[in-house]
């Protein structure tokens, strides 16, 4: 399989705080790939490495066998890397419209990237009739969608999803892990950061636990599913009630 | 027995060369006397004409004026200090930069490096009463014309008042108001209008002062800062209150301001009367062209005066021809602040400033004696009581003695015309 | 104390403000995109000033021609400023982003007196002397232009703001600079867009009150306060706020010295001010970012 990213041994750190101790993975393309773990674990942070946020400290990131450790954000949404924050990062007194043309800054300004900003909404209806709304005004739900959206204006080669539902209901979060699934059957490789392990498990291809900043477990979504000792260690709370 | 005849010759030798050196050491060359004025700073005109005036009286006193030959002015005709052999007086100059803080700075660096006999400054009245202590302490006799009461009563005993104070300035506003109503001229409102340093505030309170002793009741005064760029809402105080008899203290940059927002906002009391400063500089003038015309002013000479003192004419034609302009009032107070010293040096016979300054304190010189329309005598504060001045108008664009009719070449324009009519 | 007089006071504390305005528009950029506070914006408008003067004095140039030079040239000392001062401190603590301005105000300010000596300089425009009547209201033409100049240049910054992609960039780097960065936008470069706007601000207000203001090395004092008292009062970061806070704060200064006594005018500035600090920190227009 040809791998899109190849992450190998990476140690990165906050400070004095050594978050990742060696983490390894790899993504085929066009794959949706979880990442599980505990809090703390360094889910996120494995995320904003590559995403260029964080520099590694030891280890080496690869993208299409091109090394892009230590390259900043803009270097690396030019490469093709759209990241989609754990907070909410719209721009709050901007409209709509205004954060999705944000989403295609790296590009040309194009008639194409003008037919892309006005096909998104499409991929999500709810947004389409409020383009000149403010940001702020959104629900969460709303917020993510956008948020996931803008992402998408870059055509990116590698989409990283820190944790998309949280915080949202459950009928909203069957929507986006709906338009997640959409996303990746147009071909887009995605990274998917989630705490709702189950759901996550229940969509993805590969997924990978992590644990004090190491890889614990591999394997594919409904194997890891089945695994007593997986579903006992890390799906006990997400779970109750479904 | 040789050698003690030639050790008596050499000694009597030595002796007498030495009191030859010493004769010499008593008798100066010259008398470094110490000049602080705005040279550079928001008036550098007004300082340049201080700095003309002291120097043509310097030149004069050392014997470089053939025009005031003959003259009963103070100085005509001598040759360098008479009473020290002919000392030379030397003028040297320091630039307060219109600043009070640079001002005392460079007095008190003047004093200690040049050790002048004597010192003369500083125009501005803020920067004086900043100096007026530093002058104290190092006990230097100095002349200014500066007009702050405060600088008379605080018991300086080194700093003389040569020119007008503000109440001997001011006196003259109500002496012409008196004239103007006997010639039925009829006004409501006094009002002031002045900036806010030790110049305006001294001559606001005076003119308060002196209008409530005559049992007129100031209408309103409005202070200003200098460093603000806008007086509309001044001129919109004064004109809604009706003020028609306006006394003013400005220097150049605020006055050129003033005068402009006066005739954008359509205000023209009947009579603007100013102690002098933005009207005294020449750039002014430049500025305004004819809307400088019709402001008056307290006057304190005019080229005009040399019908009664044809002297005047003659040293005025000088001075013109070396520095291509009439003297002024400053000009001519910075001339008479030189003289004034040259003849305490002169009566005191040494250069040692505290001789001088009891020289000074007996000064009595007679109004033909110096340039000003007075002469010079101290009272025990140190103001002349001699000091008067008299109304001046600005009239095709020039100042023309309007009071007292004995000095006046110029009937004055009252009231001032309608900024619609100009 | 008629209608007339209140009316004239209005209008003439409006043109003032105009300038105030655009003061306030320039300082409260910075504030909004980076806050940090520059105390040396009125010292730019003072070089501007000198600037515009030495053009007239030694070329001839009309102050108002001068214009897009000041611009381009203050444009240019902004992004410097940025460049080799502020971007250093940035990643240092708050006090020492104040204390840089600060340093850069006593360094500018006496530059100016050493090179260019305490006197007031004036140069002469076209409009330097003309005064228009607007039925029984005056303004000087020189006031007006001012004016004018004020809110073209601001209308064409608000253009830049609302259309334009850097524009933009520069909003959402005000916002989130997180997310912005994450959306490939390099924040340390937009900082400089917006020092160099900035200063390009104070170029032009410079360049329009040398056609009736005298300059010298004080003369920053003029503007800083009154457009402390705009920024604050427009809302800090609000850069559409702090317009109209210009506006307000003249007419504060203009009718605010009439109504009561001329002198205690810029004590009222400062009232406001303190009083929007005090009372309403979020400004008339509330809002921390635009």
């Amino acid at each position: 399989m040809t791998s899109v990213l190849v992450v190998d041994d990476v140690h990165a750190s906050y400070g004095r705080f050594d978050v990742l101790r060696g983490v390894s993975l790899r993504v085929a393309s066009g794959e949706l790939v979880a990442v599980l773990g505990p809090n703390g674990a360094g889910k996120s942070t494995l995320l904003k490495t590559i995403a260029g946020f964080l520099a590694p400290r030891q280890g080496s990131i690869t993208l299409d066998g091109e090394a892009i450790g230590g390259l900043r954000p803009p270097a690396l949404l030019r490469k093709g890397i759209a990241y989609v924050m754990q907070r909410s990062s719209l721009f709050p007194k901007m409209t709509i419209q205004e954060n999705l043309e944000l989403g295609a800054y790296v590009r040309e300004t194009t008639d194409e990237v003008r037919t892309d900003i006005e096909r998104v909404p499409a991929l999500f209806p709810r947004l389409a009739e409020r383009r000149r709304q403010r940001a702020e005004g959104l629900s969460g739900g709303e917020r993510r969608m956008l948020e996931i959206g803008r992402g998408l204006l870059l055509r990116p080669r590698l989409l990283l999803l820190d944790e998309p539902t949280m915080g949202l209901a459950p009928l909203v979060m069957d929507l986006i892990f709906d338009k997640i699934l959409e996303v990746r059957a147009t071909g887009t490789t995605v990274v998917m950061v989630e705490q709702n392990a189950r759901r996550a498990l229940e969509v993805s291809d590969r997924a990978y636990v992590l644990e004090q900043g190491q890889t614990r477990v591999e394997g594919r979504g409904e194997e890891l599913l089945r695994s007593e000792a997986v579903r006992r260690a890390y799906l006990g709370a997400g779970t109750a009630g479904r | 027995m040789r050698g003690r005849v030639l050790g008596l010759v050499l000694a009597i030798i030595g002796v007498v060369a030495l009191g030859v050196f010493a004769l010499d050491a008593q008798t100066p060359k010259e008398v470094v006397v110490g000049v602080i004025i705005p040279l550079t700073g928001s008036a550098p005109g007004t300082g340049q004409d201080c700095k003309v005036g002291a120097e043509f009286a310097a030149d004069m006193i050392n014997g470089g004026v053939k025009a005031a030959a003959g003259s009963a002015l103070l100085g005509a005709g001598w040759n360098g200090i008479p009473s020290l052999g002919g000392a030379k007086v030397k003028l040297v100059f320091a630039d307060s930069q219109a600043s009070p803080e640079v001002g005392r700075a460079e007095a008190e660096r003047l004093i200690t490096t040049m050790k002048p006999s004597a010192t003369m400054g500083a125009w501005h009245s803020g920067v004086t009463v900043a100096i007026a202590p530093v002058i104290e302490r190092y006990r230097i006799p100095h002349t200014t014309v500066s007009t702050a009461t405060e600088l008379t009563q605080r018991g300086f005993q080194y700093l003389f008042r040569v020119g007008v104070n503000a109440h001997q300035g001011g006196e003259v506003l109500f002496q012409y108001l008196d004239w103007v109503a006997r010639d039925g001229k009829k006004w409501n409102k006094l009002g002031q209008l002045h900036e806010d340093t030790a110049a305006g505030v001294n001559f606001a309170n005076a003119i308060e002062e002196m209008a409530k002793a005559r049992g007129i009741t100031p209408a309103l005064r409005v202070p200003y800062s200098r460093e603000q760029a806008n007086m509309d809402s001044e001129i919109l105080k004064l004109k809604s209150a009706g003020i028609d008899v306006l006394v003013q203290t400005s220097y150049t940059s605020d006055g050129i301001i003033i005068r402009k927002t006066m005739r954008k906002l359509d205000y023209a009391p009947a009579l603007i009367f100013s102690q002098g400063g933005f009207d005294d500089d020449p750039k002014f003038y430049e500025a305004m062209g004819d809307d400088a015309n019709f402001g008056s002013k307290r006057q304190l000479w005019s080229p005009a005066l040399s019908t009664s003192k044809p002297i005047l004419k003659a040293i005025n034609d000088e001075f013109k021809r070396r520095n291509g302009r009439d003297m002024n009032d400053n000009s001519v107070r910075y001339f008479t602040n030189v003289q004034v010293i040259a003849d305490a040096i002169n009566r005191a016979r040494s250069a040692e400033p505290s001789a001088i300054q009891k020289a000074m304190v007996g000064t009595d010189l007679k109004a033909e004696q110096v340039l000003l329309v007075h002469g010079v005598k101290f009272d025990e504060k140190h103001d002349n009581v001699l000091a008067k001045a008299m109304v001046a108008q600005v009239l095709d664009r020039q100042l023309k003695i309007v009071f007292p009719a004995e000095a006046a070449t110029a009937k004055p324009v009252w009231p001032i015309p309608a900024w619609s009519t100009r | 104390m008629t209608l007339e007089i209140v009316l004239q006071s209005v209008v003439s504390g409006l043109m003032f403000g105009g300038i105030i305005a655009l003061v306030a528009v320039g300082i409260s950029l910075i504030w909004g995109v980076m806050d940090v506070i520059n105390f040396a914006y009125g010292e730019y408008l003072m070089w501007a000033m000198y600037l515009t003067f030495f053009l007239y004095a030694g070329a001839g140039l009309d102050p108002l021609v001068s214009v897009p030079v000041n611009a381009l040239v203050l444009f240019a000392a902004g992004v410097l400023t940025y460049r080799l001062v502020i971007a250093r401190v940035m990643r240092g603590p708050i006090f020492a982003q104040l204390l840089s301005t600060f340093g850069l105000f006593v360094l500018l300010r006496y530059a100016a007196w050493l090179l260019f000596r305490p006197d007031d300089r004036q140069a002469q425009s076209l409009v330097s002397n003309g005064v228009v009547k607007l039925g029984e209201l005056r303004v000087s033409t020189g006031e007006l232009v001012a004016f004018a100049g004020s809110v073209l240049a601001t209308t064409a910054l608000f253009w830049f703001l609302t259309w334009t992609k850097t524009g933009k960039a520069l909003r959402a780097v005000a916002q989130d600079r997180e997310a912005a960065l994450a959306l490939g936008i390099e924040p340390d470069r937009l900082y400089a867009i917006a020092w160099g706007i900035s200063a390009a601000a104070a170029g032009v207000a410079g360049s329009l009150v040398s056609s009736f203001m005298y300059v010298n090395p004080l003369v920053g004092d003029v503007f800083l306060l009154p457009g402390f008292a705009a920024v604050a009062l427009g809302g800090f970061g609000n850069v559409y706020g702090a317009f109209a806070g210009g506006l307000v704060i003249g007419v504060v200064n203009v009718t605010g010295g009439t109504l009561t006594m001329p002198k205690v005018k810029l004590a009222l500035v400062y009232l406001v001010f303190l009083a929007v600090l005090f009372m309403r920190p979020r400004g008339l227009f509330g809002g921390r970012r635009q």
